[in-house]
């Protein structure tokens, strides 16, 4: 009988099988792990626009919705960025787990390992001021957004109950413009009788929310302008610029505009600007 | 012909292997047996399909050399894909016998013997007729590691590095199957049996 050494040998050589390159090996290796990294990104940028969607949330306007504060959680949670946060974290973990050793830690630990990337990576970038900029691109690259993640803007899309939302589009005057709400209504605002400190400079292409009371079909009588975005001003910024023109923009910040403008960008809820600049009295 | 194989590491015999295929047979000579006996306990197979599985373990290992990471035991490796080749083989073959051989699940307790009381009082007892059968009736995986705790003889890290499962799973499994022998053998009344 044949030993079986000598049978495996006859079927490697009659085969012709052979070792394959240490190479497909390294490759294959380095590829889990560079999928368990861009899992981790992708999870930490979930993260950075759950976190940018929460604190840009104004928790005190369920009250205009005739809704409990745990509806209205409900209503503004970014469902989306939450199934994205909760797939690269599985994948992130499926990954790790298949590296050469990952076999060697419990699931828990791989699962909290990918969790605790993920924050801190969110919330890194989220220091840095980057989630607006990522919720832009994400406007940008993911088809049909703005129906998946449209619904903190839906949730102040009740002009009948106080609640208007949308783009500033063109200044009538120092007491009107014209605001696009989110289905592309476009609305006469006016805000002579907004109290300075419920009051933001109003430029166009600016993101907006007001709370106010409906005069007519497309008129909003505001009584109290919020920026879209409160945490960092860096976008509201570029904005001012780009309207107003380098040369008045330098001089709206020698008159302590930019300061007065961030102070009024980075404001937490319900506070709001005590004081505007003479730069936006001029506007 | 290369001098003095016996003193040869599994690591060393790999590099050879790679460096010519005939030296491969010194790696196949070496484990064959152990990982026959391995197939034979976890697969319940006949000698027949033992020798096919070993077959294509040995060749799986051939083509995989390259990736054998020096870092792990070359025996839980190879372990390893003798385990992967019986599941498939199991999943692929629903119909394969699976009822462990007697004589392989006497052996099973003659071990535990040393080194469990519960199982040392049933063996004391019984020639292991009822007691093969109850084991039969486990799981694969609590199967399993049994066969290589009290077989194999396996350490929790090599067992770990065989099923890539972490050690603190690999104890669990062990209790949970000495567990769930011990419940059978209650709810079998088997204790007084063996009285």
């Amino acid at each position: 009988m044949e030993k079986l050494s000598d049978r495996i040998l006859r079927e490697i050589k009659e085969k012709k099988v052979a070792p394959k390159p240490k190479m497909f090996f390294l490759l294959k290796n380095y590829s889990v792990w560079a999928l368990f990294v861009l899992s981790i990104i992708v999870g930490g940028i979930a993260f950075l626009i759950i976190l940018f969607n929460l604190i840009n949330s104004d928790w005190d306007v369920y009250k205009y919705l005739g809704s409990g504060y745990f509806q209205y959680i409900f209503l503004i949670m970014p469902y989306f960025w939450l199934v994205i946060l909760g797939l690269f974290l599985f994948v992130a973990y499926y990954n790790y787990r298949h590296t050469k050793k990952g076999y060697q830690y419990k699931v828990y630990k791989v699962f909290l390992l990918s969790v605790v990337l993920s924050l801190v990576l969110g919330a890194g970038l989220f220091v840095f001021g980057l989630g607006e900029e990522a919720e832009q691109e994400a406007v940008k690259f993911v088809p049909h957004y703005q129906t998946l993640t449209g619904h903190r803007m839906r949730a102040w899309h009740h002009p009948e109950q106080g609640l208007l939302a949308g783009k500033i589009i063109k200044l009538e005057n120092d007491h009107l413009f014209d605001l696009e709400d989110c289905q592309g209504v476009v609305w006469l605002v006016d805000t002579s009788e907004v109290e300075k400190e419920h009051l933001i400079k109003s430029v166009p292409k600016i993101r907006v929310k007001i709370i106010g009371e409906k005069k007519g079909e497309t008129q909003f009588k505001a009584e109290e302008i919020r920026p879209w975005v409160k945490a960092h001003a860096n976008h509201n910024k570029k904005m001012m610029q780009q309207h107003m023109g380098k040369k008045e923009w330098n001089n709206h910040q020698e008159d302590g505009g930019e300061k007065e403008a961030d102070h009024c960008e980075h404001k937490q809820d319900g506070e709001h600007c005590h004081k505007e600049s003479e730069a936006h009295k001029n506007n | 012909m290369i001098q003095n194989i016996e003193a040869k590491t599994d690591e060393e015999l790999v590099k050879l292997a790679l460096e010519d295929s005939d030296n491969f047979r010194y790696l196949v000579e070496r484990y064959e047996e152990k990982i026959g006996r391995y197939i034979r306990r976890i697969s319940m197979v006949s000698n027949e399909d033992v020798e096919d599985l070993l077959q294509e373990v040995f060749i799986s290992v051939y083509r995989n050399l390259n990736d054998f990471d020096s870092g792990l035991k070359f025996s839980s490796w190879i372990y390893r894909i003798a385990h992967n080749k019986v599941i498939s083989r199991w999943r692929k073959d629903k119909n394969a016998p699976k009822v462990l051989r007697s004589e392989e699940s006497l052996e099973i307790f003659n071990i535990m013997e040393d080194k469990d009381d519960f199982f040392a009082k049933l063996v004391q007892r019984d020639d292991g007729k009822e007691v093969y059968k109850i084991l039969n009736t486990l799981k694969l995986e609590y199967k399993e590691v049994l066969v290589l705790k009290f077989l194999e003889d396996k350490s929790y890290l090599e067992i770990a590095d065989i099923l890539k499962k972490p050690m603190g799973t690999i104890a669990t499994l062990i209790n949970r199957a000495k567990k769930q022998f011990k419940e059978i053998v209650e709810r079998e009344n088997l204790n007084n049996k063996l009285q």
